[in-house]
């Protein structure tokens, strides 16, 4: 039963890198039970927001709500709320990745016999069984996402906070990382995901945000922000066209 | 292609100072210490210039044969080398090796390092001056000197490469104990025969036939021609030249092979090993006496730690460097100094301090996982002690060990229990103070899979300003706990058991209290410390 609480609510978000603005005022809320998508063009500020919204980068302004608990004043509590899932960030590379996913649960407090048993049904799930006993090192950059994904999952946060999620991932694995999470959305969880995939978002979203120079430029649910069109048109009317794209004629071979 | 190679190199140098303008600082730095060494350079070699031809030859083959090791082992020990024309780097463009190495080649002459030993070796061949055909013998030793310096560049680039090659693989730990076991041993046998023969006779001797034998070998034949020309022997000269030329043209071909394999062969970084035993978890229901005195997640950063101390070519080059070059010095104490009592003692604390120090930038090496403790919430204390006892497991018993070498080869078994204890303090203390640098000054380092001989672009800065500030928290703590040793060589009586008592005690503390205030601004600092090391 959803509160009214939001599970996650980011309220006046800022960042500067140097002279570069990343973040620049974001408020957003994102009502629990949701899946939501968070959209935007490269640049355009959505891994510095969700890496803001997760505590691997301090604001520079604004404040970060989990499930009502400030994140950045009380990452004790809030942290164990989140599962997260980065992008572009390596991972302990020496470890197998059943060690590795040992190791996200042993982190996160848990039992040594329960994290054997989640390890397991994640491995399997996931299809990693024979990956299990493999160098991360030695992964391809889709079954690291998928091992990452299971690092975030191990703990049951209440709130999944996945960047990129689907990147490099195969269709086959892609259905049944689909499938986890709608199950888990349907249980009463929150996943929130960045990713450029229009159709993936159309098909798993029921909420999206689209941002651009790292502001909010559109919010709500998947019919508010597309309108009568779909939301392919609706994002490149926000962000920009490819209109004043040259034309690379020397590239055509007839 | 080379005037292409060239220029990029000038670019890439160029955006490097307009990003981090404490690398022109650096830069600076290493050209005014390698002008100042230039009087000294010229007054040597009129010294040298006025000796026989005998002696200018053993000296040119001894400082030779010195710098050509120097120039293969120092790119190996001291990670941090400039890494912006890493061959790797030019994979994607589809470039054959043959087209590459040229620019690659000369583009090796632009480094402050290549520059001044042209210098010297320039140096090196004004020494023939004064002896009779001046003008010829002058000339072979130019034309040797700049094959010389041709064979040292050469030679110190092939060596990363295999070097890199080499720690991908899973023969990686076997070569690198090997090497170390015969270095080890040739140092040993040095010390001992120049304590059993004295330094004159053994100079007079071994290392006359040494030095004789090594100039009839394509490194030193540069410096013994000029003589061959002062003997009248001018086929000698040509053939000692032509070998050394031989020598160069193989290094390059030795070169160019192992540019075209890095281009097509990315590093195989896990060497395809397979684990089916789940460490981690082990350790998590182990009760032992240590493990149960670790939280869950110490124990679990203890495991990754040790686990990237055997098997990440990062960690593996970083240990080898911190061993090696405290015993290469303490060696030559050995040898210089005989069983004077305070190297018994500097040796084996010098190889604490430096395995110690060396730990500064620990949170940096481990920037692949710091997001994972990040998100998760633990402590950082929990973290840093982990990381601590991975590197203590190790160091231990190595400086244990080096105290007992040494007293064995000094004769001073009397000392050995103070000065391990010391050496022990000595460990914990640099740890200590190497736990809160890591956290206040990180800088980034080569990340997972690339060559661990690199420096990241625009880290050159943060790094000297990150070791000068370790190394004086080092230099102020370590003598809090090394000061009773150094009381008791001086006065003796009960300050080899204060020596004794004091120096761990003085460790423990300093190591729970630097990785606890470390800890708490690891918390603090957790959202800086992903984009500082990542």
């Amino acid at each position: 039963m959803p509160s009214d609480r939001p599970a996650l609510g980011l309220y006046g978000l800022r960042k500067r890198f140097g002279r570069t603005v990343a973040v620049d005022g974001i408020d957003l809320e994102i009502p629990s039970g949701a899946f939501y998508g968070l959209l935007g063009p490269n640049g355009a500020g959505k891994t510095t927001t969700l890496s803001m919204a997760t505590g691997l980068l301090t604001p520079d302004a604004g404040m970060v709500m989990v499930n009502g608990v400030d994140l950045w004043k009380h990452p004790r509590e809030a942290k164990p709320m989140l599962g997260v899932l980065p992008d572009g960030l390596r991972t302990f590379d020496r470890l197998t990745g059943s060690e590795l996913i040992s190791y996200a649960g042993i982190l996160r407090g848990l039992d040594p016999d329960v994290v054997r048993a989640r390890r397991d049904d994640l491995l399997a799930a996931l299809d990693l069984g024979t990956a299990g006993g493999t160098l991360v090192t030695d992964f391809s950059a889709g079954m690291a996402k998928k091992i990452g994904l299971a690092c975030a999952l191990i703990h049951a946060p209440s709130i999944l906070v996945l960047d990129e999620p689907f990147e490099a991932v195969d269709p086959v694995s892609a259905t049944g990382i689909r499938s986890i999470l709608q199950t888990f959305v349907a249980s009463g969880g929150t996943v929130v995901i960045s990713s450029h995939v229009m159709a993936l978002v159309e098909r798993m979203c029921d909420r999206v945000a689209i941002v651009g120079a790292g502001r909010v430029l559109a919010e709500g649910t998947l019919d508010d922000v597309r309108g009568s069109g779909d939301l392919e048109a609706r994002f490149v009317e926000l962000v920009g066209d490819a209109s004043e794209q040259r034309d690379l004629t020397w590239l055509q071979q007839s | 292609m080379v005037a292409a190679i060239l220029s990029l190199r000038w670019r890439v140098l160029i955006h490097q100072f307009q990003r981090d303008w404490w690398r022109l600082v650096f830069v600076a730095v290493g050209v005014i210490w390698s002008l100042s060494l230039v009087p000294l350079l010229v007054y040597g070699s009129a010294e040298l210039s006025t000796q026989s031809h005998e002696t200018k030859q053993f000296s040119l083959v001894a400082i030779s044969g010195l710098i050509g090791f120097a120039w293969i082992v120092v790119p190996l020990l001291a990670t941090g080398v400039d890494d912006s024309l890493d061959p790797a780097r030019f994979a994607p463009w589809g470039l054959d090796a043959k087209r590459l190495m040229p620019g690659l080649g000369l583009a090796a002459f632009t480094t402050v390092p290549a520059m001044f030993f042209v210098a010297v070796a320039g140096v090196m061949a004004a020494t023939w001056r004064g002896e009779e055909r001046q003008s010829a013998v002058l000339c072979v030793a130019a034309v040797g000197a700049a094959l010389t310096v041709m064979a040292w560049v050469f030679s110190a680039r092939i060596a990363t490469l295999w070097a890199v090659r080499l720690l991908a693989t899973r023969a990686a730990k076997v070569v690198v104990s090997t090497l170390a076991a015969l270095a080890v041993a040739l140092l040993a046998s040095i010390v001992t025969l120049v304590r059993s023969e004295g330094i004159e006779n053994v100079l007079g001797s071994e290392a006359t036939i040494v030095l004789t034998q090594w100039g009839r070998t394509p490194i030193g034949a540069g410096m013994t021609a000029p003589q061959s020309i002062v003997l009248g022997n001018e086929w000698g000269a040509v053939l000692r030249l032509a070998t050394l030329a031989a020598w160069v043209v193989l290094l390059y071909f030795a070169w160019r092979a192992a540019v075209a394999h890095v281009l097509v062969n990315p590093v195989s970084r896990g060497g395809g090993a397979r684990r089916s035993r789940d460490a981690v978890l082990e350790s998590a229901r182990r009760t032992g006496l240590l493990q149960s005195r670790l939280t869950p997640v110490t124990k679990a950063v203890l495991v990754r730690t040790l686990r990237s101390w055997r098997s990440d070519p990062r960690y593996i080059t970083q240990l080898v460097g911190a061993v090696v070059f405290p015993l290469m010095i303490g060696g030559l104490a050995l040898v210089f100094a005989g069983d004077a009592g305070v190297w018994v003692a500097a040796l084996p604390v010098a190889l604490a301090v430096t395995i110690g120090w060396g730990r500064h930038n620990d949170i940096a090496y481990d920037s692949s996982g710091v997001w994972l403790d990040v998100v998760s919430g633990v402590r950082g204390v929990d973290i840093l002690r982990g990381r601590l006892l991975g590197v203590a497991l190790w160091a231990s018993p190595a400086v244990v060990a080096a105290s007992a070498v040494v007293a064995n080869l000094a004769h001073r078994w009397d000392v050995f229990p103070a000065v391990a204890a010391t050496a022990l303090g000595a460990l914990g203390v640099s740890l200590g103070v190497a736990a809160f640098t890591s956290i206040a000054m990180p800088y980034r380092v080569p990340a997972p899979g690339e060559s661990p001989f690199g420096a990241d672009a625009g880290s050159i800065g943060a790094s000297l300003a990150g070791q000068v500030v370790s190394s004086l928290g080092t230099g102020a703590v370590v003598p809090i706990v090394a000061a009773p040793l150094v009381f008791a060589f001086v006065w003796g009586g009960a300050w080899w058991i204060v020596a004794l008592v004091w120096a761990p005690l003085g460790g423990i503390a300093v190591t729970w209290l630097g990785t606890a205030l470390a800890g708490k601004w690891y918390d603090a600092r957790t959202g800086r410390l992903v984009g500082a090391v990542g």
